[in-house]
């Protein structure tokens, strides 16, 4: 895997702030600005990473507004309040899980993509990307997603990205390593000129496995 | 055409996609509303919403256990005897027409605010209706710290664990002594229920069956445990008929030091549904310490519930559904008599499964983890026997590490699935990993020794990183490579 752009700003874009410790403190309190607070500065980001994983904005903005009441319902038993953040995300992703599974609906592509301006010369190669791509990430699974979302738009580290989530670093090695090999797959399939398809040949299903 | 990094067109594309989103400004209006609700009052206020299903803002104030409900005379809350099934089934009619809430939360309320149930010598179940709670032998102290209710057939406060369960209110401690109880409670105080004397001269048993409910399939709940931080301790649980012996829904409850065993042998004809011993969901973070199952199986779904020292004898375990993240240390699960495993993690659940034990019948799989989304972790786990010590299969993802897999006919089978081995020990197994299908296997620093096949690496499977001893067949050294 290539290395990451270091021109990027750091955490996930536009508005990354890391969170105060005290704000937290004050939040598990009762505070209610402290935790009107923390609900402000890391909404976007909340929402950014519930739209990443969903790709619905609807659904997303349910997800954020379940974990954000999780958030306050729970914040009491966080033990470590420098820990919020990823603590956040893992209530986030685990609303994300949920509305997705509440709303079986037919998930819809990002709004904005269908809504750009045509372009012309070197910029068709990013649009030509960017739909290869949507269609690539739009076929990863939510749990692929997440780790994709977290690791390259939060910045996350992957160790930092299965704490948050709850999983071994390994799973969230192997969940990247597939969800890149899938993307990588959906760009090289644009790249290349169009030829016959290829059967995969595989294995014949072990007996005695079970679903 | 371009020739950048797929990577970097990755990220940009990303970045520049979710750089996009704007504020979540309905869900920050929402959860700032929420924030003006006390913080005394919103987890109970929380939790109401989820029994519920609708906002708790409709519900009056009032009552010890749920302050937002109130309480009215005449109201269905008067019911309050009657099997559980049929209690839920009054309480339900009032729900099914919700159109007042306060009305389904009197019906709710109904239900968890009390239990029945007697010794074998009273008769069966009372009559459905307008009920006297069931008056105590002798004076209770008024309620406050440390109060004890005793139950005993001739010295106790009761000689009921229903009517001591009905007069209890949270820190009350309920003391059982020796003698067999017919019980079928809801619980909803944060109480203790307390064997005094060896756990097995106290047995709790579900009602003889009444007229109507003979049937052996019939569904019984010994003791159901709703939003309850209560502690059962010291004594045992006999499941009668087809039922749970312990259903937990939502709460911390403590169930510690107990013994579960069905009633008499288990259905011979009908492998396939056994009686369940405990049934935690709604959200529980129970802890289950000490406790013994006896040819039971147990269900943990929507709850993350810790079992601690628990010994599974030919029972087993089923962990399901997303939300579902349980933690299981230092059991010893012996000869399952469920179908196909020990402990079974599936349809999107977690586990965290450290230091256990089993000892698997030939045709059984240790470990069975199945379906995208599941994700389990293992650890100091030992294994031995049955068709796979684990198996990761349909999508799911295991971590499994310093745990040990011996005679079996597979130590570690993955099948389309993704896993990652570290520092294991696969040995004396007909073969000791095998994965196939589109799966991905991290392996590092495992000794895979002394089995029959060591390895059975087919096409389709993806082992990028691999630094394991592969002993025997003249390969000890050898690394497992075939690609990434």
């Amino acid at each position: 895997m290539g290395s990451r752009p270091s021109t990027i700003i750091a955490g996930g874009g536009r508005d990354r702030k890391d969170m105060d410790a005290d704000v937290v403190v004050r939040a598990q309190g009762g505070d209610q600005a402290a935790f009107a607070q923390l609900a402000t500065e890391g909404g976007r980001r909340m929402n950014a990473l519930a739209v990443g994983i969903l790709r619905d904005r609807d659904l997303a903005e349910d997800a954020v507004q379940q974990a954000l009441l999780s958030i306050w319902k729970d914040l009491p038993q966080l033990r470590d309040p420098a820990r919020y953040e990823s603590w956040s995300y893992k209530l986030l992703v685990r609303s994300c899980y949920a509305e997705a599974r509440k709303r079986k609906r037919r998930m819809v592509e990002i709004v904005g993509a269908a809504e750009r301006e045509p372009v012309a010369g070197d910029e068709i190669r990013s649009v030509a990307d960017r739909d290869q791509l949507e269609r690539g990430f739009a076929r990863l699974s939510l749990d692929h997603r997440a780790v994709v979302v977290m690791h390259h738009y939060l910045d996350m580290p992957l160790e930092a990205v299965a704490s948050a989530l709850g999983i071994p670093a390994g799973t969230a090695r192997s969940r990247f390593h597939r969800a890149m090999a899938s993307l990588r797959a959906a760009l090289e399939a644009d790249d290349r000129p169009p030829r016959p398809p290829t059967g995969r040949v595989t294995n014949p299903e072990p007996q005695g496995v079970e679903g | 055409m371009s020739q950048r990094d797929p990577d970097l067109r990755i990220d940009d594309w990303l970045r520049e996609e979710l750089d996009a989103v704007p504020e979540p400004t309905r869900a920050l209006s929402m959860a700032l509303d929420a924030a003006a609700v006390t913080p005394q009052r919103r987890g109970r206020l929380f939790r109401l919403r989820e029994l519920l299903g609708y906002e708790p803002a409709t519900v009056a104030l009032g009552s010890a256990r749920h302050p937002e409900v109130v309480l009215t005379p005449g109201s269905p809350a008067q019911v309050q005897a009657g099997s559980l099934p049929q209690r839920r089934a009054l309480a339900a009619t009032p729900l099914l027409s919700a159109t007042v809430g306060a009305l389904a939360v009197l019906g709710v309320v109904a239900w968890l605010a009390f239990g029945a149930g007697g010794p074998l010598h009273e008769a069966g179940p009372a009559a459905v209706g307008t009920v006297t709670p069931e008056q105590p032998m002798r004076p209770l102290d008024a309620p406050g710290p440390g109060r004890v209710i005793m139950v005993d057939a001739d010295r106790g406060h009761f000689a009921t664990i229903g009517g001591a369960v009905s007069a209890a209110r949270s820190g009350d401690r309920i003391e059982i002594h020796p003698g067999t109880y017919e019980a079928e409670v809801a619980i909803t105080e944060d109480i203790a229920l307390v064997g005094v004397g060896a756990r097995e001269t106290i047995v709790v048993r579900a009602p003889s069956a009444g007229p109507d409910e003979g049937s052996p399939d019939q569904q019984r709940l010994i003791f159901t445990l709703l939003e309850s931080d209560a502690t059962l301790q010291g004594f045992t649980v006999r499941g009668a008929f087809n039922g749970t012996a312990i259903k937990v829904v939502g709460g911390s409850p403590q169930l510690l030091d107990l013994s579960i065993d069905p009633e008499g042998e288990m259905d011979a004809g009908s492998p396939t549904t056994p009686r369940e011993s405990l049934e935690l969901g709604g959200g529980s973070t129970a802890t289950v310490r000490d406790t013994q199952m006896t040819s039971l199986s147990s269900v943990i779904e929507g709850a993350a519930p810790l079992l601690e020292r628990v010994t599974f004898e030919q029972g087993c375990l089923l962990v399901e559904g997303a939300g579902t993240a349980p933690t299981v240390r230092d059991a010893t699960f012996r000869d399952s008599g469920c179908p196909g495993f020990s402990i079974s993690v599936a349809q999107g659940a977690s586990a965290t499964l450290t230091a256990n034990h089993i000892y698997s019948p030939p045709d059984q799989s240790g470990i069975r983890v199945a379906n995208e989304g599941t994700q389990v972790s293992v650890s100091g786990t030992d294994i031995t026997g049955g068709r796979e010590g684990i198996l990761a299969t349909a999508g799911a993802e295991i971590d499994v590490k310093r745990s040990q897999v011996d005679e079996a006919e597979i130590g570690v089978r993955i099948v389309d699935a993704d896993a990652s081995l570290q520092l294991n020990r696969l040995e004396r197994n007909r073969t000791g990993l095998q994965v196939s299908g589109d799966s991905y296997l991290e392996t590092l620093d495992n000794d895979i020794c002394d089995n029959d096949r060591n390895l059975d690496l087919r096409d389709g499977a993806l082992v990028p990183r691999s630094q394991n001893r592969v002993c025997a067949e003249g390969d000890a050294g050898a690394a497992v490579e075939n690609g990434d």
